[in-house]
Formats: structure tokens, C-alpha cells, sequence
């Protein structure tokens, strides 16, 4: 905690900006970006999605007042960039966010960057047909691996209940993959 | 055979993990860094340009020309205000550059994107004719 402490001291000095900034490019590119692909399923979009982040991140560093995780804020805002982005596209386009979903999982198998089988496109049609915040959950722990304490400080819910709905999550998406 | 044989229940604690399938682009986050130290640097400019010590006579030089300019538009503007108003705000909307698509949408709701949504059922005719009298579209149209 100490050390994160004094790494977000580095971020706030104008001395020590740039390269603690690009410390922390290093450190959660990757994650975040999986955490973004997951939701808007593409790579181009998560490319802005992502970049977008960062832009806030740092534009919003004074801010952070240091009551949660440097992690799980960085977490937060690229989950509401993502979430943002998807409404603003279907409006764009005319449609509600699920069709848009449902639209982009369809196009996955044209995708260049997504190598998936059947059970692949199963399980991500199975997804689109939960209710949002089980399909944020599943894929937080099914896909992106993170733990339910690092899970629960990102959304804001409590362990207990994400169990309940990671379980039934998994229920729902058992019963569509048996079905079709 | 009956279905019910045929159709194996799926549990996904008996299935080997499935991945997302998803793949990241080679030398992705190579560029990623850079890009983003860029964007970060332009939106940090933006804020300080007009305070930084860069101001130089050449500065000064446009800010009097500008003044210059703007005076007698300003005045002009002022006694057309109320007629011109939605005229000046569509101009507005179509030559700034930093407006996006994005943010406009970002701003409507579903009932002003159905009454966009509307049919004109427009004759070739009647848009020729509405063409020729109104010269002011031919703006619009290369926006």
C-alpha cells in the first residue's frame, strides 16, 4: 500500500509524470484491454476504448483521492468507457445496445482477430442473453480470472453478492449451451 | 436413440477452460504507449498553451489582427442576432472541427433519432427545385 502511495505521488509530480505514466501503461495495458474486449467484443473498438482510458486516467489523476486501489479505479472507468461506448454506438446505428451485441457476436466469425470454435460462439451468444451485470460478472471471473475481493471493489457489490450472481450466471449459461 | 441421449447437459466445471477466442494484434501494444503519451501531451498543450511562455509577438501580431476582424463582424452579428440565431448555431455545429459525430449523438434520445427517422418522400423534381432556390444547401450537403 505504501509503495502504491508513493508511485501515485510519482504520477502527480510534474517531474516524475511521463515516466511513472508510462510505468503504469506498462502494467495495465494488457489487462485492461482484455477487460474492454470482453465487452465490446472487438479489437478496433477496444483500441479507442482503450486509449480513451488512459486519456482519463490521466487526466483525472488529481482526483483520485486514493480511497480505492489505483487498480479497481482504472478498472472503473474503462468498465464505464466501454459501457458508454457501446450505448453511443447503437444510437449511432439506431439499435438498443443489445441488438448491437447480439450484431457483434455474429460478425465474430468474419472477425480476423477471433479464432474461436463452436463452443466459443455458444458461450458468447450465451452471455449476450444474461442480464448485464451477470454477463460484466461472468466475464470478470470466467474470462479476465480476477478474484471476487478485487471483483466486488470495481463494481461496487459485495462478494456475496457476485457469488450469487457468477452462480447463476454459469446456471443460465449452462442451460442455453445444453439447449441449442 | 432417444433426444434426450443425443443432447449431453453442458456443465462448465467439466469442460476444459474455454478461452474467449479473442486475439490481439501483433506489435500492438509496441505503438500503444507512444500513441497515448501523445494523445496525453496534445490535451496537456491545450491547457497551457495560452499561459506559457511561448507567447510570442507573433501571437500578439494575430491577436490584433483577429480583434480587427471581429469588431465589425461582432457588431453585425449583434444587430442580426435574434433573426440569425439557428442559422449561426447550424453553422456552428457544421464547420467545428472538435464536435464529433459521437458527442452529437451522445446527446440525443431515442425520440429525436425516430423523428429523424422521418420518410420526405421527396421527388427528384421538388429537390432540384429546392436545390436551385436554395443555394444555402449546397453547404450542408458537402458537410
Amino acid at each position: 500500500m505504501l509503495q502504491e502511495k508513493e508511485f501515485i505521488k510519482e504520477l502527480l509530480n510534474p517531474k516524475t509524470q511521463n515516466q511513472a505514466f508510462k510505468k503504469l501503461l506498462k502494467e495495465y495495458q494488457k489487462p485492461l484491454y482484455n477487460h474492454i474486449r470482453t465487452i465490446v467484443l472487438n479489437h478496433d473498438d477496444t483500441d479507442d476504448v482503450l486509449q480513451n482510458t488512459f486519456v482519463k486516467v490521466f487526466k483525472y489523476l488529481n482526483k483520485f483521492k486514493g480511497e480505492s486501489k489505483l487498480f479497481s479505479w482504472m478498472y472503473r472507468i474503462a468498465t464505464n468507457e466501454a459501457l458508454t461506448f457501446l450505448n453511443i454506438k447503437g444510437k449511432i446505428n439506431g439499435i438498443s445496445s443489445e441488438t448491437l451485441q447480439k450484431k457483434t457476436i455474429d460478425n465474430l466469425k468474419a472477425d480476423i482477430y477471433f479464432d474461436g470454435d463452436e463452443i466459443q460462439f455458444k458461450l458468447q451468444r450465451a452471455i449476450a442473453s444474461l442480464p448485464k451485470k451477470q454477463q460484466l460478472v461472468f466475464k470478470m471471473k470466467y474470462f479476465e480470472e480476477l478474484k471476487y475481493e478485487e471483483i466486488s471493489e470495481i463494481l461496487g457489490t459485495s462478494v456475496g453478492g457476485l457469488k450469487a450472481s457468477y452462480y447463476h450466471a454459469v446456471k443460465k449459461i449452462e442451460a442455453f449451451v445444453t439447449i441449442n | 436413440m432417444s433426444l434426450i441421449k443425443i443432447m449431453k447437459t453442458f456443465k462448465i466445471e467439466n469442460e476444459p477452460k474455454i478461452k474467449s477466442g479473442f486475439i490481439i494484434p501483433e506489435n500492438y501494444f509496441d505503438h500503444l504507449t507512444e500513441n497515448i503519451m501523445q494523445k496525453i501531451t496534445k490535451e496537456d498543450t491545450k491547457v497551457i498553451s495560452l499561459f506559457s511562455t511561448r507567447i510570442s509577438w507573433i501571437y500578439a501580431a494575430a491577436a490584433v489582427i483577429v480583434l480587427g476582424l471581429i469588431i465589425p463582424i461582432y457588431n453585425d452579428f449583434n444587430s442580426n442576432f435574434t433573426e440569425n440565431d439557428e442559422v449561426i448555431l447550424e453553422n456552428y455545429i457544421a464547420n467545428k472541427s472538435d464536435i464529433s459525430d459521437t458527442d452529437i449523438a451522445s446527446l440525443l434520445d431515442e425520440e429525436d433519432i425516430q423523428k429523424m427517422n422521418v420518410d420526405m418522400g421527396l421527388e427528384e423534381k421538388s429537390i432540384e427545385n429546392e436545390l436551385l432556390t436554395n443555394p444555402n444547401l449546397e453547404q450542408y450537403i458537402t458537410n
